[in-house]
């Protein structure tokens, strides 16, 4: 015997799928299910962030999102966001070891380029800031802290000197 | 992860929306960051989920009144220059909002507002603004004070089969000066004490002020307070108006009736200066 | 060459990260990036929840209401007609099928019984035990299936708390137990009668601790899958300890090791809270090998919660002579345990007592600890595994009684620290400090943290307003735990190989928590062979693949499982190099290997690159390599040899070989209307021996200070009168978030381990306890006089209010 289940169309990660999902599903577990795994369920009550994904553009905490009311918008994970940012971003965390274990980075990531596409200075208040819906039980954030700001720093550095972007 | 069934619904009308509500045991989803995880956690089974969201909840109309959809999110509130400029109140509670930009951009006014969790920054806002609530349900409008709105921790006046459509706030008068100032332990904990001011000037005696008080009692407490210096009156009245006291694991009972005129005045006095 | 044959106690060198007696390291000491960096930042590593594959059953967990109550009837059957379930399991299912958990330490030193089951069979011990398992095809099905299990109790009286456990006559909370006391600990050195009644000054007090949580980001999660036509189990978890859980399975289940997989994939945080011996462990390997079908069981953050640890409370007297030197240090220590699991959690309050008196010189001491087991949850192993409350209570000691000699706390540490001649040192429980050089570490802090700077802006603030508070706080971390008789076995293996294309592989026994200690074991292996770490690859957490060991504890990865490699890639160099030799017709020992080529020592011509004498030996077997044993495999295990079990003429073990220390200092401000605290300003300067990659070693460290803060003000787990854990999501038990500390600024020390080949100690839990101690002194120093009050850890506002009152008036 099977619940019901709904039919879910997504614009996940530049790709259209459907799907069948269970009617109880959360986004998180309805994206996971479909591959997109580098979203990470950590608390499932909108605390930790390690679930953050892009709804229709914007960081949302996906554990917060029931999976039909997705329906029809589109989702970008860490896995899909590929822009000059996110590449500067991405080396930054390796140069500065903005991670350990790497289970907050998905998100740490995405919001951090979320903060440098609105934002091209932020002061480290403003990174801690940006960062303080995310939970990390590793770094004590420092790292994270870095590695933003110096994202930050490159891409105010390659602004100036009109540099095409590098891609990962 | 939810275990229970329920039936999703985004309706595109308000009275669809209100039918809905009108059966048993539905419940209205704004941001969804109290009712997906309560639903999460086992704590609410609602038979029915209502969307709002296409409901076109989401406006902020200045025009005279200031009207605000009950879906606008915190990130709307702040984003509007309008409304930062007619009520700096509700932008600088929503300035101080945490659990970080997805939340700021997920959670909703109207659904904390109805939540009435009384740790929450929003009712004591709305009561400090005098907001007037619209409730609307398959049987009628209806218009409510927020400060009559809160009956207790986590009760309103709202009906189950009732939902909030708007919180509508007269501006407050030229030259008015409004302060916002919250104690929190940490980030991440529930605020422990907010106070909400509003300082309008005065003719006789000095300005008057309109207080509430969030996250101290039940639901929050209102002072009107006039006079050059009012932090005697906020000693001397608050401590006593909040009658049912909130503790929880941050602060245990009799922590908030002491500390709640300091985060008083200290409202009072950014609201002065504001001015 | 990079690392050498004998390392010696080479000196302490100052702020410089230095690396003296290791010799011309190519990679020892470099901040490398992190291997699979990647990725890490792309999003691809897969945790265990990501193994999950279609079609695996999933548990929800139908958990006691009760702290303490025997079970009578259960009643699945509403449960087992839901829509999805497959089965549903009770205690009595388990009994049927499998045989007790095996626990930590042997049961025979447990004063009753210790049967653990994965589902309570007849009495439950605390709210939220594991009684009956629901299986379904979707973890959604099994969540709703769960209250339909109906389940009757017959109330016992529960033993919420230290004092009822010990009171006589009281309540059990165990039935089956003539006691509720686990263990017994009393640690003597000297004459305290005779020193408290000599000494100039003396000062007592109290200190407790709320209970804690590790809280790692990614929660438990257990994947069983059981071939049934190969009656062979393979278990994913995560788990620090794959080879320690295959040992407890293979006696749950009946069967030999060779039928058990155990498989650690990356885990997202671990602080303790994954070691051997959770009932779902057990419990996901039992439903496999009765359904015939994988099941997963993932832990939900409510569940998380259920993880205890630290409650406990010291009672403690300290004494000085007239020249501020410590002459008598005595604590008495009451540990609220709760249950009794199969884990080894409990075990931290019998660490607690063997630390004192820390970094200092006192000659007489008596610690007398007691742990009493209760009806709240198991501890569960957490970061600073008790070492961290020892520092804590010995740092106020410090303070109370520099208050008492009229002396700066500074000045009375400088005076009693152990000075670096004094290494070796035999602590009062038989600890044996390997090394240490304390003074320096605290003139270096004060080159770092602007004290004076911090006084000023202390008597500059408006006392009515906000007051400033300045701590100091050293911090001795024990690390590489190995207990006799214990599966903390207290070894570690690694076997390297080096394959026929010239790469390398290491498979060791200790597990990555996370914290990269791949890396640093890449560096290590690299710089014996020469070789880039890339050339290294690290295999991790697979009983199938990587050799017997204890895993990821006490951090121990590099100081044992990095020893094991070095070990064992030395003598693979050897071998290599025995080939070289005949290649280049030189002798062995004028080899040097660097940048991939084997050279002759003094002439830059005569070389042949490591590849090439790799591939000779593995062709030509019967000529050039004829005497060179094959393959290029070798498998090493390294014991410290500064862990004895055998006992001292006192009787005294000494179960960790290594001693990293650090010094904190750090400002506070307390506002006076709340007592809410920020920390304002934070550095330390820490010791853990050579350091093989800095940015992961300081990675660690401010990870564990800001743990220590989060413990210090505002984590605890809180319990209702009825035992159940009130704390139960982030929003209540409360994690520092970025904006909640300040940059914490840090510098090294390098003082080798003369005991360990490398130079290396521990790094990972040091500093944890540190931060606790820093910020209490602090708070201590801000509240003036009234400091000396300071008697409970977290420091809750509304907790320090009243002093705070106090301290105004």
């Amino acid at each position: 015997m099977s619940r019901p289940s709904i039919d879910l169309a997504l614009r996940l990660d530049h790709r259209d799928v459907v799907a069948h999902v269970d009617g109880r599903a959360l986004l998180i577990e309805a994206i996971r299910d479909l591959g997109a795994r580098s979203a990470r369920i950590g608390c499932l009550t909108g605390d930790c962030g390690a679930c953050t994904v892009l709804l229709d553009g914007q960081p949302v905490k996906s554990c917060l999102v029931l999976a039909a009311a997705a329906d029809g918008r589109e989702v970008v994970t860490l896995e899909g966001s590929a822009s000059a940012i996110a590449e500067t971003v991405r080396r930054a965390f390796i140069a500065k070891k903005g991670f350990q274990c790497g289970y907050c980075t998905s998100g740490m990531i995405l919001v951090a380029i979320d903060l440098l596409e609105a934002f091209a200075t932020p002061t480290e208040a403003d990174i801690r800031s940006a960062i303080s819906g995310n939970l990390c039980r590793c770094t004590g954030y420092d790292d994270i802290v870095s590695a933003i700001a110096d994202a930050a720093e490159q891409l105010s550095a390659k602004a100036a000197t009109r540099e095409s972007p590098e891609i990962f | 992860m939810i275990a229970h069934d329920f039936d999703y619904h985004a309706p595109r009308s308000l009275a669809d929306a209100l039918a809905l509500l009108g059966q048993a045991d539905a419940a209205v989803l704004g941001g969804g960051t109290w009712l997906v995880p309560n639903m999460t956690y086992g704590r609410q089974r609602p038979s029915a989920v209502v969307d709002i969201r296409r409901l076109g909840l989401d406006a902020i109309e200045i025009a005279g009144d200031i009207v605000v959809g009950a879906g606008v999110t915190y990130r709307q509130v702040l984003q509007s220059e309008a409304l930062r400029a007619k009520l700096p109140l509700l932008a600088m509670m929503a300035g101080q909002v945490t659990g970080g930009p997805q939340i700021v951009g997920q959670a909703t006014l109207g659904g904390s507002a109805c939540y009435a969790n009384p740790s929450s920054d929003v009712p004591a806002c709305l009561v400090a603004l005098d907001a007037t609530l619209r409730l609307a349900s398959r049987t009628g409008h209806r218009e409510v004070k927020a400060a009559d709105f809160y009956t207790g921790a986590f009760q309103t006046t709202r009906r189950p089969d009732e939902m909030l459509t708007h919180m509508v706030f007269a501006p407050p008068p030229g030259g008015a000066g409004c302060g916002y100032h919250k104690l929190k332990f940490s980030t991440g904990s529930w605020p422990i004490v907010t106070a909400a001011c509003i300082a309008v000037a005065a003719t006789d005696g000095g300005p008057r002020h309109r207080l509430a008080v969030g996250g101290a009692n039940a639901v929050p407490v209102l002072l009107e307070i006039d006079g050059r210096d009012p932090d005697e009156a906020v000693a001397a009245r608050l401590p006593s108006l909040i009658s049912q006291e909130w503790s929880d694991e941050f602060a245990g009972a009799g922590y908030r009736r002491q500390v709640a005129p300091a985060i008083a005045s200290r409202a009072l006095r950014q609201a002065r200066g504001a001015r | 060459m990079a690392i050498p044959e004998q390392e010696s106690a080479a000196n302490g060198t100052g702020p410089a990260l230095s690396h003296a007696g290791v010799g011309t390291a190519a990679w020892v000491g470099r901040d490398i990036p992190r291997k699979d960096a990647d990725r890490f930042v792309l999003g691809h590593i897969d945790y265990t929840a990501d193994m999950i594959a279609p079609g695996t059953l999933r548990v929800a967990i139908v958990r006691s209401s009760h702290a303490h109550a025997r079970i009578g009837r259960i009643d699945t059957a509403a449960a087992s007609a839901a829509p999805g379930v497959v089965a549903v399991f009770t205690g009595a299912d388990v009994r049927a099928c499998s045989a007790p958990m095996p626990t930590r330490v042997p049961r025979e030193r447990f004063p009753g019984p210790v049967d653990i089951w994965c589902l309570a069979a007849d009495e439950v011990l605390y709210v939220g035990q594991p009684i009956a398992a629901v299986v379904a095809t979707s973890l959604n099905d099994a969540e709703a299936a769960k209250s339909l299990v109906e389940i009757d109790y017959d109330m016992l009286e529960p033993v919420l708390d230290a004092a009822a456990a010990l009171a006589p006559g009281g309540a059990l909370a165990r039935a089956d137990w003539p006691t509720n006391v686990v263990a017994r600990d009393t640690i003597r050195q000297g004459d305290l009668d005779r020193a408290f009644q000599a000494a100039f000054r003396t000062v007592g007090g109290e200190i407790s601790f709320g209970s804690g949580t590790s809280a790692p980001m990614e929660p438990r999660c257990y994947i069983a899958d059981w071939d049934d036509r190969a009656s062979h189990l393979t278990l994913h978890g995560t788990l620090q300890q794959p080879h320690p859980t295959r040992w407890m399975l293979a006696q749950v289940l009946g069967l030999r090791e060779a039928q058990i997989r155990v498989v650690a994939p990356p885990a997202g945080g671990t602080f303790g809270l994954k070691m051997v011996g959770h009932p779902e462990e057990a419990l996901v390997a039992i439903l496999s090998r009765e359904l015939k079908r994988p099941v997963a069981f993932l832990e939900s953050r409510e569940e998380c919660f259920l993880a205890n640890a630290r409650e406990q409370t010291h009672r403690f007297e300290i004494a000085a002579d007239a020249q501020g030197r410590i002459i008598a240090f005595r604590n008495t220590i009451v540990a609220d345990v709760g249950a009794i699991g199969a884990g080894g959690g409990w075990v931290m309050a019998m660490v607690t007592p063997t630390v004192f008196p820390t970094v200092y010189d006192v000659p007489n001491v008596a610690v007398d600890a007691v742990a009493v087991t209760t009806n709240k949850p198991p501890w569960q192993g957490i970061r600073g595994y008790g070492k961290e409350t020892a520092n804590l209570v010995m740092e106020r000691a410090v303070e109370l009684i520099a208050v008492e000699l009229g002396m700066s706390s500074i000045e009375v540490r400088r005076r009693n620290l152990l000075p670096k001649q004094a290494f070796p040192h035999r602590l009062p429980s038989g600890l044996n400090l390997d090394s240490g050089d304390y003074a320096p570490a605290l003139d270096q802090l004060l080159d770092l943290f602007p004290l004076d700077e911090w006084r000023q802006r202390q008597q500059d603030a408006d006392s009515n307003d906000k007051r400033i508070g300045i701590g100091f706080a050293f911090d001795l971390t024990p690390e590489g735990a190995s207990f006799p008789g214990s599966m903390q076995a207290g070894f570690e293996t690694s076997t390297v190989t080096v394959d026929p294309t010239g790469t390398v592989r290491v498979a060791t026994s200790v597990t990555s928590p996370g914290g990269g200690n791949e890396t640093g074991i890449a560096q290590i292996v690299a710089d014996v062979f020469g070789l880039l770490p890339d050339d290294v690859t690290i295999i991790q957490g697979d009983t199938d693949i990587t050799p017997f060991g204890t895993g990821n504890t006490s951090s121990r990865s590099l100081m044992f499982g990095g020893a094991a490699a070095v070990l064992a890639a030395r003598e693979l160099k050897s071998r290599v190099a025995a080939c070289a030799a005949t290649l280049l017709q030189a002798e062995p020992g004028e080899l040097v290997f660097a940048q991939g080529r084997i050279c002759v020592d003094a002439d830059a011509d005569r070389s042949v690159p490591f590849k090439q004498a790799v591939s000779t030996i593995y062709t030509h077997a019967y000529s050039i390599a004829a005497d060179i044993e094959l393959p290029l495999q070798v498998i090493k295990t390294y014991r410290s040899p500064n862990i004895r079990h055998v006992p001292d003429e006192f009787g005294r073990i000494s179960a960790y070989p290594s001693f990293p220390y650090s010094v904190h200092a750090a400002a506070i401000e307390i506002d006076v209307a709340t007592a809410q605290v920020r920390v304002l300003d934070y550095a330390a300067i820490h010791d853990c021996g050579v350091v093989v990659n800095p940015g992961l070693v300081e990675g660690q460290f401010r990870g564990a200070v800001a743990m220590g803060i989060g413990a210090a003000l505002w984590e605890e787990l809180l319990y209702d009168e009825s035992g159940a854990t009130r704390t139960n999501r982030f929003k209540s038990y409360v994690l520092p978030r970025a904006p909640d500390l300040p940059r914490i600024r840090m510098g090294h020390r390098v003082t080798p381990s003369p005991f360990q080949p490398l130079g290396t100690k521990g790094a990972g839990e040091s500093g944890f306890g540190g931060a606790m101690s820093v910020i209490t002194n602090a708070i201590a120093d801000a509240l003036g006089e009234h400091g000396r009050h300071v008697n409970r850890v977290p420091f809750k506002p509304d907790r320090l209010l009243p002093l705070l009152a106090g301290a105004l008036s």
